[in-house]
């Protein structure tokens, strides 16, 4: 998937910006504070329909404005062009795909894949299991638009289900059976998630495996394994069976506690828990190699390599290593950069890549 | 700009409360009423009044009626072992339109959703639980939406008739007529998969 091109209208701090594209490599240099980020952001709420650093649209709009207007025109690798509108007037987010309008988030997502790396995803490897599955609970949805209606349906049931817990704890209502019904469907899209998560963990492993490898030239062995307490044999009867078990223990803490949303992914390196045993450096490493292989793994579903957005280049990569990581990249991967180190330009092939400078809200071509 | 007048505000304020009306609907509701004759404010409020008065529920389906008892209920052609239980008037009269369903219906008015309050005893589950027991019922038909919240009504309810005997049927999910193949959500078309019929 690649973008051609891009409009932003009283989006963060541009008033009118519209930039084309046709190569692979887009590179955005400025000093900080002047709105570099504000484009890898835009492209990454054109693919995803979401922020990476906000979850409320008011916050795009430019200060003193009413609301944003951004398109993207894209085309992917048959050939076909793609148009994404979408425009929030401060009260209502229109998003218009192929002049469609798109009612539900779910009906686009993946149409437009994107990653991207950005600082402070460190969370990822050092943070709660929550951070975990849901970095692969994304990637998972960006190409299974079944996962993401089993996920939705899953957590809408345990949000039911936590609150009749809280109430039944605080001791207003008495709803035993409402449990037993909530534990039921809780098995069967536990269980589906269960399934789908192992079965992605099974092939985007050795994609991972292979860059963490490259990346680290050699040095680290990566390793990713699925960490429940259920019986790994049967799932969906392991699930079931504990929560009959343990639901006086639900009910005594008022909250629902046995599940997949309570499942971990346990990254390895060198055979040791990255978590307890990692160094800076090493967590660094494996979350840029996590993100990479995703690129692959994308592309072994969908055939299409998504976008690649990377967000201050060097806050998470050093020089060395964004040589390796543009040896990756160089498979027809449009990837767009961010950094205030000019001495990036240095590093560039002009004849595969683009660079702006980016001047308190104007972007000026260079070359 | 001048202040709104008060009572002006007073009747934007009642309309933007109602179901699916905003505040700009309200706005213009309000000025149309303003500027219109009469007969016309005069004609709305006594019907809002009249249905308020006149109108109740059947006492046994919770259908709406001027009687103690519905049309559908009071009708002895329709088969009384037939019961199809739906979330409201509304989709009681998508049914009923239809004219496929022979049987009786009961309007339970609501779905359980314990995060909007709404727990099976806010529901008229007791006085459909009661029917099935003393009247003859040999189907309940269960018409109810096909998400968490419809969902957990339905098995809510097959739980609890499970040892009644009765014949408990569900709705269908599959590819809408007309829809396409390519445009169907995985779901569904899975669900459509699993329950295909012999043609």
């Amino acid at each position: 998937m690649k973008l051609k091109k891009i409009g932003l209208t009283n989006f963060r701090n541009y008033g009118d910006l519209e930039l084309e594209f046709d190569k692979n490599i887009i590179c955005f240099t400025g000093l900080n504070g002047q709105g570099k980020t504000n484009i890898a952001e835009a492209v990454s709420v054109l693919g995803l329909l979401t922020s990476f650093r906000t979850g409320s649209y008011s916050e795009m709009i430019r200060f003193g404005e009413e609301g944003f207007f951004i398109k993207g025109e894209f085309f992917n690798s048959s050939g076909r062009d793609i148009e994404v509108v979408i425009s929030y007037d401060g009260n209502i987010k229109k998003i218009m795909y192929q002049n469609k309008r798109i009612t539900r988030f779910s009906e686009m997502w993946g149409k437009i894949p994107v990653v991207y790396l950005i600082p402070d995803e460190s969370i990822i490897t050092t943070g709660p299991p929550a951070a975990r599955r849901d970095f692969c609970d994304r990637l998972i949805s960006l190409t299974d638009s079944e996962y993401l209606q089993i996920l939705n349906e899953y957590n809408s049931v345990i949000k039911q289900k936590n609150k009749v817990l809280s109430e039944m704890k605080a001791g207003i209502s008495q709803s035993s059976e409402l449990i037993a019904i909530y534990n039921s469907k809780i098995a069967s899209a536990g269980s589906g998630i269960y399934i789908k998560r192992t079965e992605f963990i099974k092939n985007f492993l050795p994609y991972f495996v292979e860059i963490f490898d490259f990346i680290s030239d050699g040095l680290y062995a990566g390793n990713i394994i699925y960490e429940t307490i259920m019986d790994e044999k049967d799932y969906e009867k392991s699930l079931s069976v504990t929560l009959r078990e343990q639901k006086i223990q639900e009910i005594k803490r008022g909250i629902s506690v046995i599940g997949p949303h309570k499942d971990d992914l346990d990254f390895m390196i060198n055979g040791r828990s990255l978590r307890k045993f990692g160094s800076k450096g090493q967590h660094k490493l494996f979350l840029v190699a996590l993100k990479l292989a995703g690129t692959e793994y994308i592309k072994s579903v969908t055939d299409e390599y998504p976008i690649f957005v990377l967000d201050d280049l060097y806050s998470e990569i050093d020089e060395h290593k964004s040589l390796k990581v543009a040896k990756i990249l160089d498979k027809d991967i449009q990837t767009f950069i961010t950094t205030s180190n000019s001495r990036i330009i240095d590093q560039l092939d002009q004849n595969v890549s683009q660079l702006f400078r980016v001047d308190n809200g104007n972007c000026t071509a260079v070359f | 700009m001048g202040k709104q007048s008060e009572i002006l505000q007073n009747l934007i304020d009642s309309f933007a409360k109602l179901p699916g009306i905003g505040k700009k609907s309200a706005r213009r509701i309000s000025y149309y009423l303003i500027n219109s004759e009469m007969k016309v404010s005069e004609k709305l409020a006594d019907a809002v009044i009249e249905a308020k008065k006149k109108l109740g529920l059947c006492m046994e389906c919770h259908n709406l009626t001027e009687h103690k008892i519905c049309d559908i209920c009071g009708d002895d052609k329709r088969d009384g072992s037939s019961i199809l239980v739906v979330e409201n008037f509304s989709d009681l009269y998508m049914f009923e339109k239809l004219n496929i369903h022979k049987g009786l219906y009961h309007v339970i008015g609501g779905l359980i959703s314990p995060l909007d309050g709404i727990v099976p005893s806010s529901l008229n589950l007791a006085s459909l639980f009661l029917r099935v027991r003393e009247k003859k019922v040999r189907e309940l038909i269960i018409g109810l939406n096909h998400s968490v919240e419809g969902d957990t009504t339905a098995l809510y309810i097959s739980e609890k008739l499970k040892d009644s005997g009765i014949n408990i049927t569900r709705l269908a999910t599959g590819i809408p007529i007309g829809g396409e193949i390519e445009f169907t959500d995985e779901v569904t078309l899975k669900q459509a998969f699993m329950e295909r019929r012999i043609f």
